[in-house]
């Protein structure tokens, strides 16, 4: 939301909101004139009604002529009733003697008016002239309260001051209760803002800046959220369907097989086989993507059915069945789980931190020695899976345990960039902690800590 | 008269197997390759195939890169291209200047008419 903004007229001042109250003070005529013509000119200009009290040594007369240099219609403006210029002597006659209450109702009545008649809101400038001491305190508390009454309506106003009849305390009695003062120095008008307004500026100023980072960084959240779901599904429909294909390609050729009258029992069987280990691999993709999906739909860790489970015959059944895998990428696979870890875990999770962890480590460090760990103490069991492949630069070891993060996806090294998520996710749902050390160059190392029984 | 060979480019071991079993059972010779860089050591020292049906995702050498290549080599240029893909088939793949362009998992019949049409003046 913006809020929209009256131009001032006047260059030192700018834009205002509506509910503005500045004061200005002038040494001589020429102040009055430099400050108030322009600031009635963009009154008028902008449709606002307009009502200007005069002060002395600048009267009602002066005033017209000098604005009408700068409104050549205003004499149209006047008799439609855009603005009215007063002379402070008769402002004196028709105010003085009001009550605080009675002139702010003034104000407020006018400012009705202005509106029913079309006017975008009132513009005025009071003067003070006329103001005898002996008033001076009643009238710096009903400024103190014109302040809180412009606040709410489409007034603005300015107050004009002669220097030469303020004392430095009146001085500064005056600008408490106006928002900003105006004063010419050195033939330059100069702004000077009191306390509260400073110091509710500066704390905008801050908001603003935070508010603004807030949206920069939710975007920058939203656009990369929106980028990873992208990339993921199109590397899950991708994933999907290469199972798929050859799932249907040995369906299709034993199809045409029977076609031709060629279908036996020893061309079928192989390809029924291979089939067969497409339906498991689909299977595999979808109960991960079942996975992620229940994860993320709730803030649970997921479900643990914890048993009496021996990480180190986990990590052997696991390294047996990676047996051809790892043949495949030319890895050699240096086991060393001889010791028993027991704990109370869920012994389908862990099977999966294994198969992930190895998984990981055939497609990214083929043909190296991958090493495979188990240690126990006396409240903890760890795992260590190590690779000689070409490491995890720093600046993405936090990003791989990242759902759908691949750190490299243009090699199309395979998968949904789901397994170490998966890892993580397991490992904090058994209260454990995972640890990747890695140097590019060095080859990459997890390390999963578990504790032996859950903490309640 | 020799059957015709077809150059297969997929990582996919099983999309290899089961589609160059199908080829085989259809009277034509298959040649596979795991990635682009593969496909070209073949081409380079073996005889032209008539075909080569071309895998977009692959690691060591995509089908781009492979293309890439093919396209600025005057020897392999002007061996026609299939691309077989389960990714998006956007402006990329258009751009590539191929014969022809099959989704993944394949419509079979319109790809083995395809491959007949474009063997046929040897056969």
């Amino acid at each position: 939301m913006t809020i929209p903004l009256r131009p001032s007229g006047i260059p030192a001042v700018g834009d205002l909101p509506w509910g503005s109250h500045f004061c200005q003070f002038y040494g001589d005529r020429e102040d009055l004139v430099d400050s108030l013509v322009p600031y009635f000119k963009a009154g008028l200009e902008n449709n606002e009604h307009c009502l200007w009290v005069t002060s002395e040594p600048f009267g009602a007369t002066d005033a017209r002529t000098m604005l009408r240099n700068a409104v050549p219609d205003l004499d149209q403006r006047m008799s439609r009733g855009q603005i009215e210029i007063i002379d402070h002597h008769d402002w004196y006659m028709k105010s003085g003697g009001k009550s605080a209450d009675e002139v702010l109702q003034g104000w407020v009545d006018r400012h009705g008016r202005a509106l029913a008649q079309g006017y975008a809101g009132l513009r005025l400038t009071g003067n003070t002239y006329w103001l005898e001491r002996q008033d001076w305190s009643d009238f710096v508390e009903y400024e103190a309260r014109v302040t809180d009454t412009f606040k709410s309506h489409n007034i603005i106003g300015l107050c004009s001051y002669c220097l030469s009849r303020c004392g430095p305390r009146d001085v500064l009695d005056v600008v408490r209760n106006h928002q900003f003062a105006l004063i010419r120095q050195a033939g330059e008008w100069e702004l000077i803002e009191s306390a509260p307004l400073r110091s509710a500026k500066a704390e905008l100023h801050k908001l603003n800046a935070e508010l603004e980072q807030r949206v920069q960084d939710r975007t920058a959240e939203l656009q990369h959220a929106l980028h990873m779901r992208e990339e993921f599904l199109s590397v899950a429909s991708h994933e999907l369907k290469t199972p798929i294909t050859s799932l249907q390609l040995y369906v299709e050729s034993l199809l045409r097989a029977n076609q031709r009258g060629t279908l036996s029992v020893d061309h079928a069987t192989p390809k029924l086989l291979k089939a067969k280990e497409q339906c498991g691999r689909l299977e595999n993709l979808i109960n991960k993507m079942l996975d992620v999906s229940r994860a993320s739909a709730s803030e649970d860790p997921l479900p643990i059915e914890a048993e009496e489970v021996d990480l180190a015959e986990v990590a052997r059944s696991v390294g047996e069945v990676f047996a051809e895998g790892l043949q495949r990428a030319a890895c050699e696979l240096r086991l060393r789980a001889d010791q028993p870890a027991v704990g109370h875990w869920d012994r389908m999770r862990l099977e999966q931190v294994v198969t992930n962890l190895l998984s990981n480590a055939i497609k990214y460090a083929p043909g190296t020695v991958v090493e495979l760990e188990v240690r126990s103490s006396e409240d903890r069991a760890t795992l260590v899976v190590r690779d000689g492949g070409p490491g995890i630069p720093e600046e993405a070891q936090q990003r791989v345990f990242e759902r759908f993060v691949q750190l490299s996806p243009k090699s199309h090294a395979g998968g949904f960039g789901l397994g170490l998520w998966i890892v993580r996710s397991i490992v904090d749902a058994h209260g454990g902690s995972i640890k990747l050390t890695s140097k590019p160059g060095q080859g990459t190392t997890f390390q999963v800590e578990l504790p032996s029984r859950r903490s309640a | 008269m020799p059957s015709h060979t077809l150059l297969l480019v997929d990582d996919d071991a099983a999309i290899a197997d089961a589609l160059s079993e199908l080829l085989v059972d259809e009277g034509y010779t298959v040649v596979t390759a795991a990635n682009g860089a593969e496909a070209l050591r073949y081409l380079r020292a073996n005889v032209a195939p008539s075909l080569i049906l071309l895998d977009l995702m692959m690691p060591v050498m995509d089908g781009y890169a492979f293309r890439e290549v093919q396209r600025e080599d005057p020897a392999l240029s002007h061996i026609p291209v299939f691309i077989l893909s389960a990714g998006h088939l956007g402006d990329r793949v258009r751009s590539l200047g191929v014969a022809g362009v099959f989704k993944k998992p394949l419509l079979l019949d319109a790809l083995l008419a395809a491959i007949q049409e474009h063997c046929a003046p040897r056969a």
